[in-house]
């Protein structure tokens, strides 16, 4: 063989050695988990923290349950924190925030004495931080009288809804 | 004629004795200096930790539905020694006035409190907000049930006494020089005597009752700046109907006697446009002393085994690692949002995909599946995707490991499961 030939069989081989080893450890990678997840408990800071009981009005023609209330001015800037807002110590779902508006949804899920979901009720709570006041609105739809259990739910529970901030990230 | 000229004499000497008689005892008896006392009752230190302001007002104007309501509370220390916060309250429904005795939270209902009655709370110094002392010093508020009214009458003296001036300054005149007449037109302030009011000011003691008492405190709620919404109204003077007494020397003794007291509360409001329709409105928990008080026309279900938190994780919730192999992203959970929904127990958790969120559109994420261990971490109820454009959805082995998920569906794509993609216990897959 030419010289040359050598040098084309040992880049061929060299090649193949590392493909193969490559394939290898791609056929026979595992996902899994090594360790456990940890994670601290950072600083909670309380925007607004309001105990409220409600009196829904129907809004006219709708299904819709509708509560106004205004409160004093508070501080809230949606471009600098991630803002969450609580119930009754629970997390709201599907929590939208801007500048000066937080929105989220409060659902539950209620069950009889078998154990059969009867009736699930979603509150719409917004915030609307404006310069002079905070104004919280709240809304909910009569749904297989989702109303009628939210009610028995204030009864026993009472409603503490709070707008809350992370002040470190978590690690 | 000589006899007259010295009768005359004696006759002005006499009047115009009196004069000055009366003007040294008006000098120097009557215009003492003015003091004055100011008293400022803020909150009180509950039994817990928390402050309570003294005077708590609740309106429900009933604008638009429900009846016309207003709750006053009054919260006071139980002793002077300040242990415990006890609340007095008068609820008005419909023109009725209803009472309660309350502590921590629960009230009962009471007859009317008698005047009289002392509720103890304690006035911080600019000492004691600096050195942050819990409690200040005691002093008791004492609902009277008296009020001071001043009432104006005229007085027919004071023309009279000026027609007599006018008289006689003007047969003086005649006697007296150019230069000093017409000084008897002035009274001791420089003021025309013909200028002062002829009316006397009188201050009458009445009796007030408590709802007498309401309808002012409801005055000032209704006619108040601040319109609806939750606030403090500061500096609301109640001197007329309160008085204060400070505890010394083992017991509770009036202010000293200034020349006006004046006595300034806060008072916690909320004014709410709504009127009240259901009990758990009332800060007593009842109206009317009826704790099933309803008047929404509304049933209301408690009759329920128990009820869970439905949390929903959307597209924003994850984060999105892409793979060559899928052609696409596949979803892993966020681990911030993961410890942050560790700290909430208890949490029945949903996840509902939109693969046309706005979200996934706006950062270019074409997820096409679950990451292996993607959702590791979380208990799941349900896991939804939607509006999938019929590519594949691939669930990867081990992508929903103990999840406890019960169920999934997907709209638009079809799921491509590996075969170890749920080995956890439980579970519809």
């Amino acid at each position: 063989m030419k010289w040359y030939v050598y040098v084309i069989c040992f880049v061929v081989i060299a090649l193949g050695s590392f493909g193969g080893f490559d394939l290898y450890r791609i056929y026979t990678a595992k996902s899994d988990i090594v360790g456990t997840l940890q994670y601290e408990t950072v600083e909670r800071v309380d925007v607004i923290n309001l105990d409220v009981v409600i009196a829904f009005e129907l809004v006219a023609g709708t299904n819709t349950y509708k509560y106004v209330n205004t409160y004093t001015h508070v501080e809230f800037d949606g471009q600098e924190f991630d803002y969450r807002i609580v119930v009754n110590g629970n997390p709201c779902s599907q929590t939208q925030y801007e500048a000066g508006y937080i929105y989220g949804e409060y659902s539950l899920s209620y069950f009889d004495i078998e154990g059969n979901k009867t009736a699930q009720s979603v509150l719409g709570i917004k915030f609307v931080f404006l310069a002079g006041r905070t104004r919280l609105e709240l809304s909910m739809d009569n749904v297989n009288g989702s109303i009628s259990y939210f009610y028995g739910y204030m009864l026993d529970h009472g409603l503490n809804i709070s707008v809350i901030y992370y002040d470190e990230v978590v690690e | 004629m000589k006899a007259l000229a010295s009768v005359l004499t004696v006759l002005f000497a006499v009047i115009f004795g009196l004069f000055g008689t009366a003007w040294v005892y008006v000098y120097f008896f009557i215009n003492t200096p003015e003091t004055g006392l100011y008293s400022y009752v803020h909150t009180l230190t509950d039994q817990n930790g928390d402050a309570k302001y003294f005077l708590e007002l609740n309106h429900y104007a009933a604008v638009g539905g429900g009846d016309e309501m207003t709750e006053l509370i009054f919260n006071y220390y139980t002793d002077y020694n300040m242990v415990g916060v006890k609340s007095y309250g008068i609820q008005q429904i419909n023109g009725e006035f209803y009472y309660y005795d309350g502590f921590d939270g629960t009230y009962v209902s009471i007859p009317a409190k008698e005047p009289g009655f002392k509720m103890i709370v304690d006035v911080k110094s600019e000492a004691d907000i600096e050195n942050g002392v819990l409690h200040g010093t005691p002093y008791a508020v004492v609902l009277d049930g008296t009020y001071v009214e001043t009432q104006s009458t005229v007085n027919l003296i004071k023309p009279l006494e000026n027609v007599l001036k006018t008289g006689f300054g003007i047969i003086g005149d005649l006697f007296r020089k150019k230069e000093d007449r017409n000084a008897w037109k002035y009274d001791n302030n420089g003021e025309n005597i013909w200028s002062t009011p002829i009316t006397d000011v009188d201050y009458i003691t009445k009796s007030y009752t408590f709802e007498q008492f309401f309808e002012m405190a409801k005055m000032y709620l209704t006619r108040s700046s601040y319109g609806y919404g939750d606030y403090v109204l500061p500096l609301v003077e109640l001197q007329s109907y309160f008085s204060l007494e400070v505890f010394e020397d083992g017991q509770f003794k009036p202010l000293q006697d200034a020349t006006f007291n004046m006595s300034y509360f806060s008072v916690d409001v909320k004014n709410y446009r709504y009127g009240a329709s259901f009990a758990p409105q009332s800060v007593f928990g009842m109206i009317g002393y009826d704790p099933n008080y309803n008047s929404t026309g509304m049933e209301i279900n408690d009759e329920y085994w128990k009820y869970v938190v439905d949390y929903t994780l959307t597209a924003r919730d994850f984060d999105y690692v892409y793979s060559s192999v899928y052609g696409g992203y596949l979803l892993i959970v966020n681990p911030l949002r993961l410890a942050e929904l560790s700290e909430y127990k208890g949490l029945n958790l949903h996840i509902r995909l939109d693969l046309e969120d706005v979200y996934l559109i706006d950062y270019g994420y074409n997820v096409v599946g679950v990451a292996s261990y993607g959702l590791f971490g979380l208990r799941l109820d349900s896991f939804t995707v939607l509006n999938g454009s019929g590519q594949d959805f691939n669930l990867l082995s081990y992508s929903l490991w103990d999840t406890g998920l019960k169920s999934f569906s997907a709209v638009g794509s079809n799921v491509v499961k590996a075969s170890d993609c749920f080995n956890g216990a439980g579970g519809v897959l």
